[in-house]
């Protein structure tokens, strides 16, 4: 679909006419529409995305700078905010109508309709504009120290922690009522297991197959979500590039970052139905 | 998180009220031009007696700004929810009801949807369609429809094992007669209840749209002042006056309809895990 729309962008944006015929030549412009996509596909399988006409280099030169930018960003956010999450929802969800749980889980829900961006210009509003801790925006510059890159990265994966925390503890917390109605856990409770025992097994392991597929959508959103973050902290990942593509009409940078983020997607997805089909025995039969 | 009945009024009740507030907003920005203030004036004014909530980058006055962008946050949420939830009810009813081979396909086919990150694919979207507030509205309701067709289908396929059914089909009644007039009257609860959910979730993508500059120049939003006050340097200029208020209101707007949402689902004894489908 991306590719049907692209298709009359290319040689609209550059003035160079060596480059249009060597551009042409090389993706097959001239054929019919069926061929040109096979030749993309082809050119998709060993990694070369295109052209980018806003940057003027190859497409797969930009993506293997940034992706790792955003990597850095997006993985520790996504781990810390499953093992928190999952832990702040079990005990939310255990025995929740205790005030300060419920105060808790209605906090999770009014973080959950803020915009993310929007705290991210409000924290680079107080932290780096008026008490001037942490730097404006932006990754640093390359070569620069250890230290000077957290400096950089803690705001942002603060604020991708928070959100992603409060996303999955909601739905964990849900779980978790629902589980502590059924009547092994009457059972298990009988049977006097330790506090730490009865948690692992009876309440972390029958919620495991949703908290997988919920740990796929989270690696889309990793992708996808930390976009607006990105924007808001001029951090140059993946979600930063495509809006830069947006910006400049590039289309066919667009298309190459959505075609990866749907390929991450897929991907996360197909692990985590594998690893459910592992794990759960219902789904076996 | 909704125990009791007391609980469910207290929420209503926060919800009627931050809500109230955004609407007579949309209604205050019906009022003629410089009413709060002077329409224009020197830019980045912080907020003074004469420009209550400072001036923007133009000079514009913020606080009209922002009546007048609750009145586009508002529609724009209100019709993309619209066009979402008709789309999500239609699905599920029809796969719910049919069962069979029908479900299938439908039922893989919202899969595929509900696994798609919808905003990188409606920023592609939004990028070829151009931006308008038509094409916003579209865009929203063409790919928010999963959590609705779902949960419809539910509650559709309980229906479908209904007596009252079997006595429909028994009297001749065709399919589409009873999915109407039968099933769907009885699935209006769920639907409402995502609708106004939907609502929340539609105001927030469409200030995300608007804050990558996809949204409708013609009727700046909320997302749209957002946007403006970061690609025009209000941000370094710290200008706070520009963008806090803005994402107050969505943030406001956002909550006030998923606390209603909450309480319809509640209302309607719908699952209480229901409000963990938000996204």
């Amino acid at each position: 679909m991306v590719f049907i729309f692209g298709e009359e962008i290319y040689g609209a944006a550059i003035r160079n006419p060596d480059l249009i015929q060597s551009l042409i030549a090389k993706y097959g412009l001239e054929m019919p529409m069926g061929e040109q996509f096979w030749i993309y596909l082809n050119n998709l399988f060993r990694g070369d995305f295109g052209y980018s006409f806003s940057f003027g280099r190859p497409i797969s030169d930009i993506i293997g700078e940034r992706l790792p930018l955003t990597l850095i960003m997006t993985v520790p956010s996504t781990v810390l905010s499953l093992i928190i999450g999952t832990i702040l929802g079990m005990s939310l969800g255990w025995k929740p109508d205790s005030l300060p749980k419920r105060i808790i889980s209605t906090t999770c829900v009014a973080i959950h309709s803020i915009p993310t961006y929007w705290l991210g210009m409000l924290l680079l509003l107080v932290l780096s504009l008026w008490a001037r801790v942490t730097p404006i925006g932006g990754a640093p510059p390359v070569g620069s120290s250890i230290l000077d890159f957290i400096q950089h990265l803690a705001l942002p994966v603060f604020v991708l922690t928070i959100f992603n925390v409060s996303y999955v503890a909601i739905i964990m917390r849900g779980l978790t009522v629902e589980i502590s109605e059924e009547p092994f856990v009457t059972t298990a409770l009988s049977k006097g297991l330790s506090w730490f025992n009865f948690r692992l097994r009876h309440l972390l392991k029958p919620s495991l197959p949703p908290l997988i597929s919920l740990a796929a959508i989270e690696i889309g959103f990793a992708f996808s979500g930390a976009l607006l973050v990105e924007i808001a902290f001029s951090w140059p990942g993946m979600g930063y590039t495509m809006w830069q593509a947006v910006t400049e009409r590039d289309y066919p940078l667009l298309q190459a970052t959505f075609t990866l983020v749907a390929l991450v997607v897929i991907a996360a997805n197909a692990l985590a139905d594998l690893l459910s089909y592992l794990l759960d025995p219902r789904v076996k039969s | 998180m909704i125990r009791s009945k007391l609980t469910l009024a207290k929420v209503e009740i926060a919800s009627i009220v931050l809500l109230s507030a955004v609407f007579m907003m949309a209604v205050l920005s019906f009022m003629p031009e410089g009413y709060f203030g002077r329409a224009s004036s020197a830019p980045y004014l912080p907020p003074s007696l004469s420009n209550l909530l400072g001036t923007n980058d133009l000079g514009d006055d913020v606080l009209r700004t922002l009546l007048q962008g609750s009145r586009v946050s508002l529609s724009i949420g209100a019709l993309g929810a619209m066009v979402s939830t008709i789309i999500g009810a239609l699905v599920g009813i029809f796969a719910g009801f049919m069962g069979g081979i029908i479900d299938e396909i439908m039922s893989s086919f919202t899969d595929i949807f509900m696994v798609v990150p919808a905003l990188p694919l409606m920023i592609v979207l939004a990028a070829y369609l151009g931006s308008s507030f038509l094409n916003v509205v579209i865009v929203i309701g063409l790919l928010w429809w999963t959590t609705t067709a779902r949960l419809v289908r539910a509650r559709a396929r309980q229906i479908r094992g209904a007596p009252f059914i079997e006595g429909l089909v028994g009297l001749g009644a065709s399919k589409l007669y009873i999915m109407l007039r039968h099933v769907l009257p009885n699935v209006w609860g769920v639907v409402f209840a995502r609708f106004v959910l939907a609502v929340s979730s539609s105001i927030l993508l469409e200030s995300g749209l608007s804050f990558i500059g996809l949204g409708d120049p013609q009727n700046p939003s909320w997302g749209m002042m957002l946007h403006f006050a970061m690609t025009r340097g209000a941000l370094l200029y710290g200008a706070w006056w520009t963008f806090v208020p803005p994402g107050l209101c969505i943030s406001i707007t956002s909550l006030g309809f998923i606390l209603l949402g909450m309480g319809l689902e509640w209302r309607y004894k719908m699952s209480t895990k229901s409000i963990s489908d938000l996204l």
